[in-house]
């Protein structure tokens, strides 16, 4: 086959470019050690986590006991168990956590869907009674949170149920606070634990108020899993190593593209078209050979990220999505891109503006993750082709099906469209 | 017709301004050696783009062998080698491995391929150093594995477009040996030049192309002919007067007189018996002759008669 021919001519002399593979594999992997260092200190003994600070709306809704009575604590007495958690959580114990301020149930929430404010607590009518009656009390309590942001809102909300925890066990406890939030999902690393630790145990120390309460620190165990210690790095390497990967895909794409006028203006492409030899033939070839470089790229970078970095991309099948996603539509608006340029001399400009604005913009959730306008990058990115396959990876690690489909179906959707746009316009110059 | 290689009828090809090629025809019998001569621009690259496919006529036909290029394009390449104008190879992978990619892009597989790369390399010469990297390759080299290209799948037809252009002498006695070689095969021949030695040297008929036309079509004698036996003679001149070229026109013998920027060309009858008269003349003009060249007829000659200019400048 004259098409594998020139596919594999095409594989040949690229993988025996130093350059082309210092961009495909080379940048990509230095990129991504580069940009974790720099957002998340890998590397560092002394790295310091901070945790973030969280506005938390409380809202008091708690009417006590039908039996009016006195809720003790530290000699003072609350007419509701409502009015004590606020007492609690309004310590100093806590203001490097969260800042507390009371507020209606509309206004709470407000601010949260405003994003001014990280999470409400918002605490039955019948808090008290229900806690009297010890039924099912924690799910009464409910915790309206900003789905944005994820760390510093499950923070506080493990220690507010840890604290009615303590209502009735009589203990509150580090390791109370670190299995609520895994419950929920998230595990703090060693660094993170650490840092909520000392916060906790030196504000009880020094604070005379509460040298009464029956807050017990207990440090967790040191021999935490490993996994658990490089959680957080992991997400900010697998955004990074994902938006890399698919900033040098479209890269890949538009430099095998690229090659077709690389070819023309060399002269070879011409005496292929001299040959017996189709112009679809040719550049079917091509096109095929910039598919085959991709996948070989988005492989290794894949496989590399996994064995080197430790990531975990998610699921196989949705990963095979996303992936062939990426791969297809990199290709196909490399050609897109290529049809229109009219000589090399352009190209420049392509890599210069186009890809690297796209590229940028596409992946740009990785650099305001954890930041107020980061949600606003959720949708930004789709106007350009890589911010689907961006979005694809994020929701293929998550696991988020509705979410994976979604995205793999609008990537070859444009694929098929760049990929009809750029060989028709191919087709027609050398016709 | 079949005994036809190459027929082209009328071709015409114009770019924006420029009409490159103006309803040209010719043919080409099988094993021929014929060239297309004729100065930079003129029209011949764009006359063999025609003919292999690579440029759409604005009307005219070729067909090679009798297959048509613009209705059995598939037939019409198969049978035809080029070597282009310009180096069109690989020149970041081994010669070797450019003949296997060539070779394939003609149809060939396996055996019959190895063996026609290998046959090619001892053609051009470039065994020993068929697998290095073509960019290292001096020019000489480079063009030599460039006609090599156009000999894998032994065509019926080759066509090479200044095959010779810019490069060592040893390269070129090569490439217009093998020229010649592969003639005595039986294989046909459309040359491109605009050295008129080699035009002499290697063709049967020539055809003389100037500013998109053939202006003269035939065996080297016979376009010689068209000049008759005038010589050429060549003279500078320290000063260039209306007065002296006048005077050297209404000479007994002189054919053509075309004057230059100091230098005068003419096309006289017999030199041995003007030559002394131009002298004469141009004492009296006060015009000093600082350099005589004499050339018996030549193709220079009947392209200075056929256009009053120069096939070099
Ligand atoms: N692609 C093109 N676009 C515009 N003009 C062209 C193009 N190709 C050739 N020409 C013009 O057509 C004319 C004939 O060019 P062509 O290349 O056929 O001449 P040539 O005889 O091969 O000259 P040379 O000896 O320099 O190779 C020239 O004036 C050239 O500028
Ligand atoms: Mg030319």
């Amino acid at each position: 086959m004259k098409i594998i021919a020139i596919a594999l001519k095409n594989l040949w002399r690229s993988f025996r470019s130093f350059f082309a593979l210092a961009f495909m594999f080379g940048v990509p992997i230095l990129m991504t050690v580069m940009f974790s260092f720099l957002f998340g200190g890998i590397g560092g003994d002394d790295s310091e986590f901070t945790i973030p600070v969280t506005h938390v709306m409380l809202v008091n809704q708690d009417r006590g006991t039908d039996l009016q009575i006195g809720f003790e604590m530290d000699k003072n007495t609350y007419s509701s168990m409502g009015l004590m958690l606020l007492e609690i959580l309004q310590r100093d114990t806590y203001t490097e956590i969260m800042t507390l301020e009371t507020a209606i149930e509309t206004k709470a929430r407000k601010m949260v869907d405003e994003q001014q404010a990280g999470l409400a607590v918002i605490i039955p009518e019948d808090f008290s009674s229900a806690l009297l009656g010890q039924s099912n009390r924690t799910t009464q309590i409910e915790f309206y949170k900003d789905p944005e942001l994820s760390l510093g809102p499950q923070i506080v909300q493990s220690i507010v149920m840890s604290v009615v925890d303590g209502f009735s066990s009589g203990s509150l406890t580090m390791s109370s606070v670190t299995s609520a939030l895994q419950e929920k999902g998230v595990d703090l690393n060693y660094e993170e634990q650490m840092a909520l630790i000392q916060d906790l145990s030196e504000e009880m120390e020094n604070d005379p108020l509460n040298s009464g309460q029956n807050l017990n620190v207990i440090p967790p165990l040191a021999e935490q899993d490993a996994k658990n210690q490089s959680d957080s790095l992991q997400t900010i390497l697998r955004s990074i190593m994902s938006g890399m990967m698919i900033f040098y895909a479209f890269f890949t794409g538009t430099a095998a593209a690229q090659s077709i006028l690389q070819e023309d203006e060399k002269g070879t492409l011409p005496r292929l078209f001299i040959s017996p030899t189709t112009t679809t033939t040719i550049l079917n070839g091509k096109f095929l050979a910039g598919f085959t470089m991709i996948i070989v790229q988005v492989v290794v970078l894949l496989v590399f990220a996994n064995l080197v970095f430790g990531i975990y991309w998610g699921a196989t099948f949705p990963l095979l999505l996303a992936s062939i996603g990426l791969v297809a539509l990199a290709n196909s608006f490399g050609i897109f891109i290529m049809s229109l340029v009219k000589g090399t001399k352009q190209a420049g400009i392509i890599y210069g503006a186009v890809l690297t604005f796209t590229g940028m913009l596409g992946i740009s959730s990785v650099f305001v993750m954890g930041t107020p306008i980061e949600k606003a990058f959720n949708y930004l990115p789709l106007l350009v082709p890589q911010g689907w396959a961006m979005n694809a990876f994020t929701a293929t690690w998550k696991g988020d099906w509705p979410q994976i489909l979604i995205h793999t179906a609008g990537m070859m959707l444009l694929a098929i469209l760049f990929f009809f746009l750029g060989n028709m316009r191919f087709k027609k110059r050398f016709n | 017709m079949n005994a036809l290689a190459i027929r082209v009828q009328n071709l015409d090809k114009s770019f924006d301004e420029v009409h490159a090629v103006d309803d040209v025809s010719f043919e080409i019998h099988q094993g021929e050696i014929f060239s297309l001569l004729g100065p930079n621009g003129a029209g011949k690259t764009t006359t063999i783009g025609m003919i292999s496919g690579l440029l759409r006529p604005d009307a005219g036909q070729a067909w090679l062998m009798g297959h048509s290029i613009l209705e059995n394009p598939k037939k019409a390449k198969a049978i035809l080698g080029i070597v282009p104008q310009e180096i069109a190879l690989y020149d970041d992978i081994s010669a070797r491995a450019n003949l296997n990619f060539w070779g394939k892009m003609y149809g060939l597989r396996g055996q019959a391929l190895s063996e026609r790369v290998a046959a090619v390399l001892k053609i051009i010469g470039l065994e020993d150093r068929q697998n290095s990297t073509v960019s290292k390759f001096s020019g000489g080299m480079q063009r030599r594995l460039n006609v090599g290209v156009a000999l894998l799948h032994e065509p019926h037809v080759i066509i090479m477009d200044e095959p010779t252009v810019g490069i060592d002498p040893q390269s070129r006695r090569k490439i217009l040996d093998s020229v010649k070689q592969l003639s005595h095969q039986g294989v046909t021949i459309l040359y491109t030049t605009h050295y008129m030695e080699e035009a002499q040297e290697l063709s049967d008929r020539i055809a003389i192309m100037d500013n998109g036309k053939i202006i003269a079509i035939g065996t080297h004698q016979e376009l010689i002919n068209i000049v008759g036996e005038l010589d050429r003679i060549t003279l500078t001149i320290n000063n260039e007067t209306t007065k002296v070229i006048k005077a050297w026109k209404a000479l007994d013998g002189v054919m053509k007189i075309t004057p230059e920027d100091g230098t005068i060309h003419l096309l006289v009858k017999d030199s041995n018996q003007v030559l002394p008269h131009l002298f004469e003349a141009a004492n009296q003009s006060n015009v000093r002759i600082t350099s005589v060249d004499i050339q018996e007829p030549n193709l220079e000659a009947v392209f200075l008669h056929l256009t009053g200019r120069a096939l070099r400048d």
